[in-house]
């Protein structure tokens, strides 16, 4: 049970929206470059892209959870630790250790990557923002916790080779978590978050294994 | 919250002439000249009387850094105290309530008394320490009325501080708290061993296994009775409020379904007071309604119990 009304969380989203601005601009802005940079990859592309990644996790944790929604839930602060931590992995595993290729290729998987990119970019603000939250609310990647995440599930079915599930694990649970309050809350746009992550993570099992299959058959 | 005001009938209207009625009708001036007629229960402990209808704080006081939704907070604070009330409960568990609480006690030239109750709520005895303390900052005050021991959690160690502090005049009361029907065993053993004055827990109209156990056993050690979600956290609005009031809610000074839930409440004679939440003036001036006028007899807490179970 959420220790606050509908009300008051839609007033804290303005308010945290309002508190940000322009941030917005440069969220959306850097989105269209990570969408770019799959399809035309340059050299360091991939860091650059785990790097807006682990950014806007880091962002979420720090800025909305810690700073903004811990004033009406004291829990908002174990949330904002998952958040930076998982920033943390992805610069870690994305940005030092450049272990992610982030590509579009024809295969299932890859598909619905792309599907959460575009739901996550374009498809959830929108829904959010004519639904439930208005424009002034409007829930966007890289500064709102749930575009935020389905944009990571989406960018991780991209990677080239075997998807790192250990960077699953977070968005995932957290997900779920998120899926229970947008119930709570009767927040349609969020019921997909669930969905997505269970998706999202069965789909980077069964590719992974395909993988290890592909590689003990070719040796 | 589903709580609608209904059409009454005119037995009801009659009946409900008296000190509730008016004083949700007719604003706070008016009502502040009829707070001598304010239901009063005692504490058992030192025969303190005690408005029958306090206030909750749970969701509805939570909102944050919000400035407009603290002024709002203000007025529905205004309008409890206007209405002779008292008792103000929170909790560390709460968010923001026990900051806006204050932010509010703050800003208003309250010349009515305060029982300010709060909660300790941490596994950590030590931690509990600090929580207090935070909580008397956040609040504006030196000592509160009634530190109570939040949902049974480590109350061993808690109860260790509460007395400690007692003793040093702290605090005036001490207390343990349990909601919507949980742990009612393990309350009832620390009611009949430990050295507390108040015990807290969830009873209503259609929650009543507390008259099984616990609210004998509280008249039986001289425990005062704070009751938690009198209205089953809106619950009963939403599947009562479209039916009509029973034609002799009147007889008892009720205007509407949220003061019959409340008196039929605070008519247990082993019931010292009851905390409904709101974040509305309105529904503050009806919950105070409930503190004027006759409470319900047995007959007619019978009665009230055969006709919702016909609804």
């Amino acid at each position: 049970m959420l220790p606050f009304t509908k009300d008051v969380f839609f007033r804290l989203l303005a308010h945290y929206n309002a508190a940000i601005w322009p941030a917005q601009i440069v969220a959306v802005a850097l989105g269209i470059v990570v969408v770019i940079l799959i399809f035309k990859p340059r050299r360091g592309s991939d860091r650059f892209i785990a790097a807006v990644l682990a950014s806007a996790w880091v962002w979420v944790g720090a800025v909305y959870y810690m700073t903004h929604l811990v004033t009406i839930n004291w829990a908002a602060w174990a949330s904002g630790v998952l958040f930076v931590g998982q920033g943390g992995l992805i610069a870690w595993t994305g940005t030092l250790r450049g272990r992610i290729a982030f590509r579009a290729g024809p295969d299932s998987t890859s598909r619905i990557g792309l599907s959460l990119v575009a739901f996550a970019l374009l498809a959830y603000p929108l829904a959010g923002s004519l639904t439930d939250l208005g424009w002034s609310r409007a829930p966007v990647a890289g500064i709102a916790s749930g575009p935020t995440t389905l944009l990571t599930l989406g960018l991780l079915l991209l990677a080239d080779g075997r998807v790192p599930i250990r960077l699953l694990l977070i968005p995932v649970l957290w997900s779920l978590v998120a899926g229970a309050a947008a119930w709570l809350l009767r927040l349609p746009h969020d019921l997909i978050l669930p969905v997505a992550a269970i998706a999202a993570f069965w789909l980077a099992l069964i590719g992974n294994r395909r993988l290890v299959l592909g590689a003990k058959k070719n040796a | 919250m589903k709580r609608n005001r209904r059409e009454m009938s005119r037995r009801a209207v009659l009946g409900s002439m008296g000190a509730a009625a008016a004083a949700s009708l007719i604003g706070p001036r008016l009502a502040s000249a009829a707070l001598e007629g304010v239901l009063k229960k005692a504490i058992p402990a030192t025969g303190e009387l005690l408005p029958a209808i306090g206030m909750g704080s749970w969701i509805t006081f939570n909102v944050g850094d919000d400035s407009d939704l603290r002024e709002a907070r203000v007025e529905v604070l205004r309008a409890f105290f206007d209405q002779g009330g008292a008792v103000i409960d929170s909790s560390p568990m709460y968010g923001s309530s026990e900051e806006v609480i204050g932010y509010c006690l703050a800003r208003l030239d309250n010349t009515q008394p305060l029982f300010s109750a709060t909660k300790v709520w941490t596994p950590l005895q030590w931690h509990g320490v600090r929580q207090i303390e935070t909580s008397q900052t956040l609040w504006g005050t030196a000592r509160f009325d009634l530190l109570q021991i939040h949902n049974l959690l480590n109350w061993e160690g808690h109860l260790e501080t509460l007395l400690d502090w007692k003793a040093q005049g702290r605090v005036r009361y001490i207390g343990v708290t349990t909601s919507h029907g949980r742990r009612h065993e393990d309350l009832e053993k620390i009611m009949a061993a430990q050295p507390i004055d108040f015990v807290q827990f969830t009873y209503n109209v259609l929650d009543r296994e507390a008259e099984q156990r616990l609210l004998p056993l509280a008249a039986e050690r001289g425990l005062a009775v704070i009751v938690n979600r009198p209205f089953r956290r809106g619950a009963l609005f939403d599947r009562f409020a479209d039916r009509p009031l029973p034609e002799w809610a009147g007889e008892c000074g009720c205007a509407n379904w949220a003061q019959l839930f409340l008196k039929f409440i605070v008519s247990h004679p082993a019931v010292t007071c009851a905390i409904p939440a709101t974040s509305r003036v309105d529904h503050m001036l009806e919950n105070m309604g409930a503190a004027y006028g006759r409470l319900p007899d047995p007959n007619m807490r019978a009665r009230l119990i055969r006709y919702i179970e016909t609804l």
